[in-house]
């Protein structure tokens, strides 16, 4: 098992595994979200009570959910990398950030767009609402931070702990602000229970939400190999791997 | 502990010898709140309600500024890597490091709360309130904003940066406090508020001193 954590932890052995990740989850991923876009806006049925532009769900809700896992494997891999200092770790950090960022700013958009027709407003300072736009500032804060250590060549433990302390942080902000008030719905979907939705409504959202997980999957490892790359361009194995391409 | 003392009557010298260091964060909370009150206008009911925001806000903008300059001297001149290299505790450096800067910040502060309060309509109680919340919160935000400045020392101006990073923390702080004044103001029961302030109180106690001390060690090693 150590073994195991250990090789993977090598830029080198990871780079070789990932050879074929990015375009695999891509495609697969791809496959998924055409998929259920087309039969979460052709063939679902329309909400009873908010009529067609219930669909925005079906690129909302995910997004909402991957916006928060992502920052949970960046915390993850910040752990691993102030734990044992594994640079790979790092790295996979560094690549997540801007992933995670934009998925939190798509679903304040998405957010918007769906508020406008069902709740008359583009925006509420709403619990929800607010607690998603603080995660969005969290991951721009990590983001300013490490490109201001990168300027200084320094490497990314500052932000990890950053991230840990943002780890600490997050419930905190999501239940102080649920004493706000509150116009969001609760959760779609838990694991413990069964959906309030229709089948024909939820396997498209699962559908959706796999997807984007595939989806981040692949833009990550494509990322954390470019960081890869990039780094190690100088060294022995990385020349003879470009000169095969 | 004598490390401890040390670090503080050191820490104690240093504000004394520039006192620029502590009396521009409290002119510039002054001029925060007054731009505010002028923006709002002179309406009594209006000021009242929003005076807890007015001076939290203030007070939070006018610790980044200090936070800034809370441990740069220390690691330009070197003293923050003798400590890491000696035996004494970085931890004990960070907390002794954040009281005096809470000593130095809020305590004036506090004591401004209630001219500030006469200013802004408030009566007594209100007043009291007011300086409780404050007084309650304070150390949290002082030691959130000792991590944000750990973790940007090793950057050129880093103020900017401090504040990016740190105030989306200070939400529930903020909350909390707004919600205890708003509460004294309906004259409803403050406990809740007071006892999830002291509860950020001890989180931040318990945690924020280990980030902050994480972070210097690693500015100190680079």
């Amino acid at each position: 098992m150590l073994g195991w954590f250990h090789r993977l932890g090598s830029p080198k052995t990871f780079f070789g595994m990932s050879q074929s990740w990015p375009k695999t989850f891509g495609l697969l991923s791809l496959l998924l979200l055409v998929l259920g876009t087309v039969w979460g806006l052709l063939f679902a049925p329309p909400d009873y009570q908010q009529g067609h532009s219930v669909r925005i769900m079906y690129v909302h809700v995910p997004a909402a959910a991957v916006a928060q896992s992502c920052y949970l494997i960046m915390a993850i891999s910040s752990v691993v990398f102030l734990i044992w200092n594994i640079k790979l770790a790092d790295w996979a950090a560094k690549s997540m950030a801007p992933i995670g960022a934009s998925l939190a700013f798509l679903v304040l958009i998405t957010g918007a767009i769906w508020g406008k027709p069902t709740w008359g407003t583009w925006w509420v300072w709403d619990a929800r609402l607010t607690s998603t736009l603080v995660l969005l500032l969290l991951y721009l804060g990590i983001i300013a931070l490490r490109n201001a250590l990168e300027e200084k060549g320094n490497d990314g433990r500052p932000c990890a702990v950053l991230a840990l302390v943002g780890l600490v942080n997050l419930p905190i902000i999501k239940y102080s602000v649920d004493w706000w008030f509150t116009l969001h719905q609760p959760a779609s979907f838990t694991l413990t229970e069964k959906p309030k939705m229709p089948p024909e409504m939820w396997i498209p959202l699962l559908l959706m939400a796999a997807g984007y997980y595939l989806f981040v999957f692949s833009v990550w490892t494509s990322r954390i190999r470019n960081e890869i790359i990039s780094r190690e361009r100088k060294t022995a194995w990385a020349k003879t791997w470009a000169g095969s391409q | 502990m004598t490390f401890f003392y040390r670090t503080i009557a050191r820490e104690f010298l240093n504000y004394r010898r520039k006192p620029g260091l502590f009396l521009n964060p409290l002119i510039f909370f002054g001029l925060v709140v007054f731009l505010f009150v002028v923006g709002l206008g002179p309406d009594e009911a209006k000021l009242n309600q929003a005076a807890s925001i007015f001076i939290l806000v203030a007070s939070l903008l006018s610790v980044l500024m200090s936070a800034e300059s809370a441990f740069d001297q220390d690691y330009e001149e070197g003293s923050l890597e003798l400590v890491v290299v000696s035996s004494n505790s970085l931890l004990i450096y960070s907390l002794a490091k954040s009281l005096v800067h809470w000593v130095v910040t809020f305590l004036p502060l506090i004591l401004l709360v209630p001219f500030i309060g006469i200013g802004l309509f408030l009566d007594v109680e209100q007043i009291w309130v007011l300086c409780l919340g404050i007084l309650l919160v304070s150390p949290t935000i002082i030691l959130l904003a000792s991590v944000g400045a750990a973790m940007t020392i090793s950057l050129p101006r880093n103020g900017v940066l401090i504040g990016l990073l740190v105030l989306p923390f200070y939400v529930p702080p903020l909350i909390f406090v707004t919600g205890l004044f708003e509460a004294a103001l309906l004259k409803q029961n403050v406990f809740p508020y007071v006892y999830w302030l002291i509860g950020l109180l001890f989180l931040a106690l318990g945690l924020a001193p280990s980030a902050t001390s994480a972070c210097l060690r690693i500015a100190a090693e680079d």
